[in-house]
């Protein structure tokens, strides 16, 4: 992998490059939309680029990174101008659609659990952070998120009635 | 799971390219400082304006008490230096070379003026058992096992049961399961299995304590019996033979007759390895335990230099009414017959954390205050003088917020964690969780 600079705001084409999916996929987790999505993704490297800080490494930028999405994402949905206008236009109406229809499927069972639940799987399972990444960007304990990725993964196999899913 | 079905698909989400380019077009210009928010930050001020305003109206007359008192301590205290406006504000005693000397924190027994007055740097919050560990209330267990992920059925199941739980024994079960091995740590058997070893189970109709002056017309033979406990005291004791060990904080026995043996938080290894060996000395099987700051041993020795107190000066010998340390809540319980900053300032120095004596103003203590060596442990369950402990603060994991303002991981509030530490997340990850396994 290349070397970036640790300092935000240099080579900011390469860091979207990098890191693009991986703060579109939490934000799209998180708030269910491609809209949304793109919304906070805009947000959160503006904020990166505007932040001034320089970096440990590329795990310290990668935190820094999802912690934010979670952030703003929480900031985009529970905005009340969101909650007041947004359902009755028709962004809202429009689903994710993935290439393959397990691929659909999975997503709709994803989006199906709880926030508490989705978004540690997501991380988990998509991202491949481990459970002590995750429990810093949620801000929750270890062992809460072990137990939200048991029981999160308990639904999941219960909403995907054991498709998809090699345990 | 299906990691190619999860990595084909995090490959499709993207950003729309409509997205990323307004992004570039955004980076591209110039950056604009954030605007301050005047509009905003004035509403914010005219707001608390209007709050100071009227809680100062509200608490007049509150406050015209409080300065009664501060001018009657004041009296009092000649070289005292009071430094705030509330009770828990620090008191100084000035001396003629100017430097500030920290006083003993006291509680008056006697009601002056409807305040009990503390000093120094005592805090509020007292509950009975001192700083050693305080129970949970229905809402505290319910937040608490929320937060952890029990859902409210079981949370339900579980309450219903009586276990009374206490914030130490809380964090005891949550570090030992979030070190667990298993998938699932928190599950209600394993909650269950904990509790029936750890707690009691509080049905309400647990025996008067021991008292010989029972209320509601019970007599003394309705009290259990603490004979067991009392041998197995003794047993305790015979092994010791008078050089109390280091990790031992003192014993009693409780309203329900079983000896609790104080272990000393410091000292104690999570092996469960003291437990075992004082269980095996003992030979009973109703023997407890909890966990407290300072040994035995400390509090004799503090009560070694008490004792020589009077001896130093006329004016502490008269003060002095009685001391003795109190097992029970693992500390000194000394009584002054009046404030008197020369030995509160000798005090502040032998217990400079202010919670290894307890120090209350009032009436001359009988003789029987005091604990003698040897002595058995006693069975009383509420303490004179109420005790002060550390607020205990929030222990729910906070969520992350946007401010608006900062984006740091660093700079968001750290996890709050009780008081004797609960390990929290390594700082850098170290092993992979895997679920599956």
């Amino acid at each position: 992998m290349e070397a970036l600079p640790l300092r935000a705001g240099g080579e900011m084409d390469s860091i979207i490059d990098r890191y693009q999916n991986t703060v579109y996929g939490l934000a799209l987790a998180r708030t269910g939309n491609r809209a949304d999505a793109d919304d906070v993704f805009q947000e959160v490297f503006l904020a990166y680029c505007q932040c001034g800080k320089t970096f440990r490494d590329e795990e310290h930028r990668k935190a820094w990174l999802l912690r934010t999405t979670v952030n703003q994402s929480r900031r985009v949905t529970a905005s009340s101008w969101r909650q007041k206008t947004v359902p009755l236009s028709e962004r809202e109406d429009v689903p994710v659609q993935f290439q393959e229809p397990e691929e659909n499927e999975v997503w709709t069972a994803l989006q199906s659990l709880a926030e508490d639940y989705r978004l540690p799987i997501y991380l988990f399972y998509f991202q491949e952070l481990s459970t002590q990444e995750i429990a810093k960007i949620l801000a929750i304990r270890p062992g809460a998120v072990r137990m939200r990725l048991t029981r999160g993964r308990e639904q999941l196999r219960e909403a995907l009635k054991g498709a998809y899913f090699d345990e | 799971m299906n990691k190619e079905l999860f990595q084909s698909m995090q490959k499709q989400m993207t950003p729309s390219p409509e997205a990323r380019a307004e992004l570039s077009e955004k980076l591209a210009q110039p950056v604009k400082k954030r605007p301050v928010p005047w509009r905003k930050y004035g509403a914010v001020a005219a707001c608390a304006a209007l709050v100071v305003t009227m809680c100062g109206a509200a608490v007049m007359s509150d406050q015209d008490k409080w300065n009664a008192l501060v001018s009657r301590f004041m009296q009092d205290h000649p070289n005292a230096v009071y430094n705030g406006d509330n009770p828990h504000d620090s008191w100084f005693i000035v001396d003629p070379s100017g430097s500030n000397q920290p006083l003993h924190s006291y509680v008056t027994v006697d009601d002056l003026t409807g305040f009990v007055p503390e000093n120094a740097t005592t805090a509020t919050g007292g509950s009975e058992g001192g700083d050693q560990d305080m129970g949970m209330t229905p809402e505290d267990l319910t937040a608490a096992m929320l937060d952890v992920g029990y859902t409210q059925e079981e949370i339900d199941e579980y309450q219903a049961i009586g276990y009374q739980m206490t914030w130490a024994k809380w964090w005891k079960f949550v570090h030992q399961q979030e070190n667990s091995e298993g998938d699932d740590p928190f599950n209600l058997d394993d909650l269950k299995v904990f509790s029936q070893k750890e707690l009691y189970v509080h049905t309400g109709a647990l025996p008067a304590p021991n008292t010989g002056d029972l209320p509601g017309g019970a007599y003394i033979g309705d009290a259990p019996s603490q004979e067991e406990a009392l041998n197995a005291y003794e047993e305790l004791m015979d092994r010791f033979n008078g050089v109390y060990p280091d990790w031992y904080g003192g014993a009693y026995i409780d309203s329900s007759g079983w000896l609790v043996v104080q272990l000393v938080e410091s000292k104690d290894p999570a092996d469960k390895s003291l437990e075992l060996q004082v269980l095996d000395w003992t030979g009973s099987d109703q023997v407890m335990f909890s966990s407290c700051k300072y040994s035995l041993a400390q509090l004799k020795e503090l009560m070694d230099q008490l004792n020589a107190l009077p001896g130093q000066d006329m004016k502490f010998r008269d003060v002095m009414a009685g001391w003795g340390i109190d097992e029970k809540a693992n500390r000194i319980e000394l009584t002054l017959t009046q404030v008197y900053d020369p030995i509160l300032v000798v005090l502040a120095e032998l217990d400079p954390d202010d919670d290894a004596i307890y120090v209350q103003v009032g009436q001359r203590a009988s003789t029987d205050a005091t604990v003698k060596e040897g002595e058995e442990p006693v069975s009383y369950d509420v303490m004179p003088g109420g005790a002060t402990v550390p607020d205990d603060e929030d222990l729910i994991a906070e969520e992350p917020w946007y401010d608006g303002a900062h984006y740091d991981v660093e700079d968001l509030p750290q996890q709050k964690l009780p008081a004797f530490g609960v390990d929290s997340a390594p700082e850098e990850d170290s092993n992979a969780y895997d679920p599956q396994g």
